[in-house]
């Protein structure tokens, strides 16, 4: 058995996939210290301790239900939109506590952009969904230039730059998925994260995105929640592996089990949990 | 495959007939008996309908005029000529501050409801007033008006119509845009969030113009119904004979003159009647049509 999952590797997965860059090097921008999210009295995930770091590209995975978005959602404050929802533990960013009384989520909002399960483009042109976050930020001058720059960075620009009026709606999925991207990149966030990007895509358009975010690696520090694994092995330096357990009362929290260098995660981890899900045991 | 060898055996391998007419008999009769009744249904809806118009447009097709939209009322009723200018404008001046006062009120308020209050105690409570203020009949809500208004003022006028009004478009215009704001899927809320934007930038840029077109369509039906309001007005605006463009002093409305005028018994007054409801309805459509034109240029196309 433990043969089969050492065998088991990146390489396996995906031949030449493995992540170039040295991995452990990079200064983290964003560290988590013992946080738990709570819906209402319930503890959705509790005691997460991780770090994502610069310009690098930090997956959870893991079953559904076992807090992987809710995780990525307490990362930019959009759990604050839903109602009853708290965090507890410690989110800094850049040090700074995203979660001080004193903290705008606007102003971590902006600086820590999202892109969703399912491509929610606005029903406006083209050029609106990418100049939309632009206006907002009361930045006005050299628009077109701005916006042919988020739309080239999404890898959308040569699909697009001859119907920029047209909906953003009129779109496939994977191209809508891209304005999302280009949506996001306008406004000149320092992380992006990404909550299961691909999951209502086809696979080219899978690896379009996958390609993208590559690319995207260089300037941005991204955070991808994907059910995918081979999808986690393929784009991540770091992998965080969470799962769903009942503590000793029945009630089901999400738990982060195992955070290493996503080679580390896919041909050594060293939980017995994530073993069994990465080798398809589980789920 | 071994597996299709222990299957039972499938049916006939007849090559299946898709058409229609191989269909059984029943189900044939069934589709036609449902697809007339349905078809039955929609011209039965349309007869009342279609018998309105066509009654209003033949009485009241030979009244309409120029002379008639801007003339003053006979102030003898058995007196043929005259028109209905003082009723056209007090219509307008009268429906207009009314929806001056509910739309801006009523859209506001469906916005804090939705966005905002949510499901707390005081949007709650908001909620019920504005269903409870939609059951209020007009004829009591034009009471109320001369009651806590006109006997105040002790004047009867047509800013006090266009208060009993603004009263009954509001609630309607409440519920039906905070209906129109709730198809606004959640996840252009959050796009927006994600984006940096404060949510009343989120409301006005992304909500409100995907919603716009529903919200018109309800803030029409308001007006077109507070036009056609007879009750109130009668109460409380009194009547005039020449025309007033002003909200002060006593005022009058198409619909004020359409019950007026036909419960005279005298023929010239029951044609003024006649050409007072086509008035009317002509002004309603006009005023539908700009709406749906100004709301289709800041609607956002689906495609």
């Amino acid at each position: 058995m433990t043969a089969m999952s050492t065998d088991f590797t990146l390489s396996t997965l995906l031949p030449g996939a493995v992540p170039a860059m040295p991995v452990a090097s990079a200064p983290p921008v964003m560290q988590l210290e013992n946080v738990s999210v709570f819906y209402g009295n319930y503890e959705a995930v509790r005691g997460t301790t991780m770090a994502v770091r610069e310009h690098q590209i930090t997956a959870l995975i893991g079953p559904s239900g076992c807090g992987k978005s809710t995780v990525l959602r307490s990362l930019n404050r959009m759990n604050d939109l839903v109602s009853g929802a708290r965090v507890a533990g410690k989110i800094t960013f850049h040090g700074q506590d995203l979660y001080a009384p004193d903290v705008d989520p606007i102003q971590v909002r902006r600086r820590i952009g999202m892109v969703f399960q399912k491509p929610n483009p606005f029903p406006k042109s083209i050029y609106e969904n990418v100049a939309y976050g632009l206006k907002i930020n009361g930045i006005k001058d050299n628009m077109d230039d701005r916006v042919e720059q988020a739309l080239r960075g999404a890898a959308l620009w040569d699909e697009v730059k001859n119907k920029l009026k047209t909906s953003g709606l009129a779109l496939s999925g994977g191209q809508q998925q891209r304005l999302c991207i280009a949506r996001a990149i306008a406004v000149k966030p320092e992380v992006i994260l990404m909550d299961e990007p691909c999951s209502a895509l086809d696979p080219i358009a899978t690896g379009k995105i996958e390609d993208l975010m590559h690319d995207l690696a260089g300037t941005y520090t991204i955070v991808i929640v994907t059910h995918n694994m081979q999808q986690a092995a393929r784009v991540s330096h770091h992998t965080a592996f969470f799962t769903a357990e009942l503590d000793e009362a029945g009630v089901r929290h999400g738990r982060l089990v195992e955070f290493n260098d996503t080679g580390r995660i896919f041909t050594n981890p060293a939980d017995k949990r994530t073993e069994d899900y990465i080798t398809g045991r589980f789920g | 495959m071994t597996t299709t060898a222990t299957r039972p055996a499938a049916a006939a391998p007849v090559p299946a007939d898709l058409r229609r007419s191989a269909l059984p008999l029943r189900r044939r009769l069934t589709d036609g008996f449902s697809k007339s009744l349905m078809g039955l249904a929609l011209l039965i809806a349309l007869i009342p309908l279609g018998l309105v118009i066509f009654h209003v447009a033949s009485r009241g097709l030979a009244l309409i005029s120029w002379e008639f939209l801007i003339e003053d009322i006979p102030n003898s009723a058995r007196r043929a000529g005259g028109g209905m200018g003082p009723a056209v404008a007090g219509t307008l001046v009268i429906t207009g501050a009314a929806a001056a006062m509910a739309i801006p009120l009523g859209v506001l308020g469906a916005i804090y409801l939705n966005e905002y209050g949510k499901q707390n105690a005081l949007a709650r409570l908001i909620r019920t007033m504005s269903d409870v203020m939609t059951g209020v009949p007009s004829v009591v809500m034009g009471l109320f008006i001369y009651v806590s208004y006109v006997l105040v003022v002790k004047e009867q006028s047509g800013f006090a119509a266009a208060l009993a009004l603004g009263c009954l478009m509001l609630p309607v215009i409440i519920r039906s845009s905070e209906e129109m704001l709730r198809l606004v899927p959640d996840e252009l809320r959050q796009a927006s969030a994600a984006l940096g934007a404060r949510r009343w930038k989120t409301t006005v840029s992304v909500v409100l113009p995907a919603a716009i077109s529903g919200i018109v369509s309800g803030v029409m039906l308001a007006i077109a119904r507070a036009a056609g309001e007879t009750a109130p007005v009668v109460l409380v605006a009194g009547t005039i004979f020449t025309s007033n463009w002003s909200l002060d002093g006593a005022n009058t409305t198409l619909a004020a003159q359409i019950f007026k005028n036909a419960g005279e018994p005298f023929v010239a007054a029951q044609d003024r009647a006649w050409g007072a409801a086509l008035t009317l309805m002509l002004i309603v459509l006009v005023f539908t049509i700009a709406a749906r034109l100004i709301s289709s240029r800041f609607a956002i196309k689906e495609r």
